[in-house]
C-alpha cells in the first residue's frame, strides 16, 4: 500500500529478503520498511517464509524469542510474523505448539523450553463455544462460554506463574453460522452480549495483568475489508482464519513486541506546506493556506492536534519545512487555527537546506538516533531524497487527500510503548530545552548523488501566444523566487513577443517523478552591446535543486551568441523573496551597485564566462532545442 | 485427465509463478517439472496456492477440484475454467 513511494515491486522485495538471507544478514533498512507498509499477506507469508533460514542471533538485529500455540491450525501465522518482525527490527526464533494441544501446553508450560520472550496465543470461538451450539438453548451457551473463559483464564495464570514471558492474546470474532443458527432475534441479542462481554473480559485481562497483552483481532476486522474465516479453510484444515486476519494478528503481535523492545520511533518530523495546512506559506501567505473551518482546513487542523496528541505522549516533535523561518514562525504564532506552535517543537528547521541534512542535525541535536524519526511529506521529491539519503527514517506519505492524513500516520503503530510514564509526558520539553533551535544553513554536499539520480531535465523555450497565459500567471503568483518583483501580465508579455529588442523565455521542468511543466519565466531586454534581466520567476516547487542556475546559464549563452558582451541584472528586495537574494552572485555575477531601498544591480562579462549549471540538470540535445526556438 | 503441456499466456504465467512460490521452486523448473507430486504439494501447500490463486485472480476456485489436480497443467486448465465460468456468470 506504500502507492507510488514503493520502490521495490513484489519480486523485487521478496529477492531483496533472500539475497539478504543467504548472504547471512537481515534485509536492509530500506527493504524492512517496505515490508513494514506491505498489506498483502500472500506476499508476506512468502517473506516470513524466506526469512525461516535467518539465524536471529546473527542477523544484526534485536533476537526475541517467541512461541505460538493456538486453538486451531496456525497456518501462515508464523511466517506472517517472521515477516512483520523483521519489519520492525525484530529477528524471532518462532517456536509452535503442537497442533490440539493448546491446553495442554499452557498447562504444562511446554513452550517455556525455548525459554520464550513471548507466547502468542491464538484464540478463536472453538475454544469458547459447545461442540455443537446449534439448536442448544442460549442460555446453555451463554453459561459455556463464561465456564471456558474462567477455565482460560486458569491456564493463564499458571502460565504466568511458570515463564515471565509476556503472553499476548486476542479478542475473537463470532461466526455468522454461529449467529444465524439461533433463529430467535432476542436469543441472537444475548449470545452477542456474551460474546462481546467475552471480548471485553479478555481486554480487561490486560488492564490487571501486567504480563498479558491484548490484541484486540475482532475490533480491527470490523474496520477492514477482510473476511476474518473462510469456511472452507476452515472445514478443509481447521484453520480458523484468512491470511488477512492473520496479518491483522501478527502486525499487532509485532506492534507488542517492538515496544516491548524499545525499537518503537520517539520523534515525529513533520512538512508544513500541504502536510501541516494546504497551500503554501510562501505563496498564499498565513491567510491564504487551509487550515481549520470546513474541509480540507478541516482535515490539517485534525492532523495537528493527532500531531499534538502525540506530543503530549512523548512524540518528540520536528518541523522540516522549506520556508522561511519568520513566515513559519508567523504562521505557528499567529493563526487562529494552528494547534501546533513554535514551542510544540523541539526543533524548527525551517530554512531552505535538504532535509536529510536538516534531520540529521535534528537527530544530532536532540541527542536521538535517526532510526529513531518518522517523516511525513506530501512531496515524492522529498520523501525520496530523505528515503535515499537516510534510509532508516520512516518515510509516510502526506499527499492525496488530506482527510486520510492521521490514518496514514497511526497506522504502523511507529510510536508505540507499552507504557506511558511520567517522563513520557515530558520528554517533548526536556528535548526542546536539550536542543537549541537553530536556523541550519549550509549546501548540497551529500546529496548531489540524489540529485544526479532524479535525472532533472530543463527544457527552456522562447514564449509563444500559447504559453503567454501561464507565464503572466507565473509573474502574478510567484512571490519567493521574484527577483525584480516587476510582474508583467499577458498583454506586456504579448508585446514583448513581437518586439526585437526583448526576449521572453519559459522554462520547464521534468525529473523522474513526473513533467512540472512551465515552471519559470524570464523577460530580458536586448540592446546590441549589453543585455538587461527585466526579471526572472521560478515557481517553489523547484527550488533547491540549482534550476535557476541551469536557466542563467542558458540565459547568458542566448546573450553572447547574439553578440552583446555582458547581462546586467538586479534584485529588489521584497517581503517574501529572500530565499532568492544570492542567485546573481551564484550564478557568477558581481555586484555593481547597491541602492537605499535594497536593490542592488549586478554584471557578468560574457567572454570567457565560466559554466555555473550544476551537473546533474540535463538540457535538451541542441537540436531539440532550435526546434522549440 | 492430466495435462503435461501447455500454452504459456498471461493466465499460465502467473499460475506457475504463483505455484512455483508456493512450492519453493522456478518458474522454468516447474514449466520442466510439472508433476505437483514431485514437489511437497501437500494440504498447506494446497490451502497456501488456493488463497494466492484466488487473490491473483479475484474468482473463487473449487477446492475439491484444486484437491485433485496432478500437475501444473492441470491447475492452470481449472484456472482457465474458473474464470471463463465467472465470465458467463457475469
Amino acid at each position: 500500500m506504500g502507492g507510488e513511494d514503493t520502490i521495490m515491486n513484489a519480486t523485487q522485495l521478496i529477492e531483496a529478503v533472500r539475497s539478504a538471507v543467504a548472504g547471512g544478514r537481515a534485509p536492509d533498512p530500506a527493504v524492512r520498511l517496505a515490508l513494514a507498509v506491505e498489506r498483502d499477506p500472500t506476499l508476506l507469508r512468502r517473506v516470513g517464509a524466506a526469512l525461516r533460514s535467518l539465524d536471529p542471533e546473527a542477523s544484526g538485529l534485536r533476537a526475541v524469542r517467541l512461541s505460538v500455540l493456538g486453538t486451531g491450525t496456525l497456518g501462515a501465522l508464523p511466517d506472517l510474523l517472521r515477516a512483520t518482525l523483521v519489519s520492525s527490527g525484530l529477528a524471532p526464533r518462532i517456536q509452535v505448539g503442537e497442533y490440539g494441544r493448546f491446553e495442554m501446553e499452557l498447562a504444562v508450560g511446554a513452550f517455556q523450553e525455548e525459554r520464550p520472550d513471548a507466547v502468542l496465543c491464538m484464540l478463536s470461538q472453538e475454544f469458547f463455544l459447545p461442540a455443537v451450539p446449534q439448536g442448544m438453548p442460549v442460555k446453555e451457551v451463554v453459561a459455556h462460554i463464561e465456564t471456558r473463559l474462567d477455565e482460560l483464564c486458569g491456564l493463564l495464570a499458571g502460565a504466568a506463574e511458570r515463564t515471565s514471558a509476556t503472553l499476548i492474546l486476542n479478542t475473537v470474532p463470532l461466526s455468522r453460522s454461529v449467529r444465524d443458527s439461533f433463529i430467535a432475534v432476542r436469543d441472537r441479542a444475548l449470545l452477542a452480549q456474551a460474546w462481546h462481554r467475552l471480548n471485553a473480559d479478555l481486554l480487561g485481562l490486560a488492564a490487571t495483568e501486567p504480563q498479558l497483552a491484548v490484541a484486540d483481532l475482532a475490533g480491527l476486522l470490523a474496520l477492514e475489508a477482510a473476511t476474518a474465516r473462510d469456511r472452507r479453510l476452515h472445514s478443509y484444515a481447521d484453520l480458523p482464519y484468512t491470511d488477512a486476519a492473520l496479518l491483522l494478528l501478527a502486525q499487532e503481535t509485532r506492534r507488542v513486541l517492538q515496544a516491548q523492545c524499545g525499537l518503537s520511533r520517539k520523534v515525529l518530523a513533520l512538512d508544513a506546506d500541504n502536510t501541516l495546512w494546504g497551500g503554501v506559506l510562501g505563496e498564499d501567505g498565513a491567510h491564504g493556506v487551509k487550515l481549520g473551518g470546513l474541509y480540507p482546513g478541516k482535515a490539517y487542523k485534525e492532523l495537528q492536534q493527532t500531531a499534538c496528541g502525540l506530543r503530549e505522549q512523548g512524540v518528540v516533535l520536528v518541523l522540516a519545512s522549506k520556508n522561511d523561518a519568520s513566515l513559519v514562525e508567523e504562521m505557528l504564532c499567529g493563526h487562529p487555527d494552528a494547534v501546533l506552535r513554535p514551542d510544540t517543537f523541539s526543533v524548527l528547521a525551517a530554512n531552505w537546506d535538504p532535509k536529510a541534512g536538516n534531520l540529521s542535525r535534528a537527530a544530532d541535536s536532540l541527542g536521538l538516533g535517526i532510526d529513531s524519526f518518522v517523516f511525513m511529506d506530501d512531496s515524492p521529491y522529498e520523501r525520496e531524497h530523505v528515503a535515499s539519503e537516510l534510509p532508516q527514517v520512516a518515510v509516510v506519505p502526506a499527499d492525496g487527500d488530506p482527510a486520510h492524513l492521521i490514518e496514514r500516520l497511526l497506522q504502523q503503530g511507529w510510536f508505540d510503548v507499552p507504557e506511558l510514564t511520567a517522563t513520557d509526558h515530558q520528554r517533548a520539553d526536556l528535548y526542546r530545552s536539550r536542543a537549541l533551535r537553530k536556523d541550519y544553513s549550509g549546501a548540497f554536499s551529500s546529496s548531489e548523488d540524489y540529485l544526479r539520480a532524479l535525472g532533472i531535465t530543463l527544457t527552456p523555450a522562447l514564449a509563444t501566444p500559447f504559453t503567454t497565459a501561464r507565464i503572466a500567471q507565473l509573474a502574478a503568483r510567484t512571490n519567493q523566487f521574484n527577483l525584480t518583483g516587476v510582474r508583467f501580465d499577458e498583454i506586456a508579455t504579448g508585446e514583448m513577443l513581437d518586439s526585437a529588442d526583448h526576449l521572453v523565455a519559459s522554462f520547464s521542468v521534468s525529473d523522474r517523478f513526473g513533467d512540472e511543466g512551465i515552471v519559470g519565466a524570464a523577460w530580458m531586454a536586448c540592446e546590441a552591446h549589453e543585455w538587461r534581466v527585466l526579471n526572472l520567476v521560478l515557481s517553489c516547487r523547484v527550488l533547491g535543486r540549482g534550476v535557476e542556475l541551469a536557466i542563467t546559464d542558458w540565459l547568458f549563452d542566448r546573450a553572447a551568441e547574439a553578440g552583446a558582451a555582458r547581462v546586467v541584472a538586479s534584485f529588489v528586495l521584497s517581503a517574501k523573496n529572500s530565499v532568492a537574494a544570492d542567485t546573481w552572485e551564484r550564478a557568477g555575477m558581481t555586484p555593481l551597485s547597491e541602492e537605499e531601498d535594497g536593490t542592488r544591480t549586478f554584471s557578468v562579462e560574457l567572454a570567457g564566462r565560466p559554466p555555473v549549471a550544476p551537473a546533474w540538470i540535463a538540457l535538451p540535445s541542441t537540436d531539440d532545442q532550435e526546434n522549440s526556438l | 485427465m492430466t495435462t503435461t503441456s501447455f500454452h504459456m499466456d498471461a493466465t499460465a504465467t502467473t499460475v506457475v509463478e504463483i505455484l512455483s512460490g508456493v512450492l519453493e521452486t522456478t518458474p522454468d523448473a516447474l514449466v520442466e517439472e510439472p508433476l505437483l507430486g514431485a514437489y511437497d504439494w501437500d494440504s498447506v501447500a494446497i490451502l497456501e496456492a488456493l488463497v494466492a490463486l484466488e487473490g491473483a485472480f479475484g474468482v473463487e476456485i473449487d477446492l475439491q477440484a484444486l484437491h485433485h489436480q496432478l500437475t501444473a497443467g492441470d491447475l492452470i486448465e481449472l484456472v482457465r475454467a474458473t474464470l471463463t465460468e465467472h465470465l458467463g456468470a457475469s
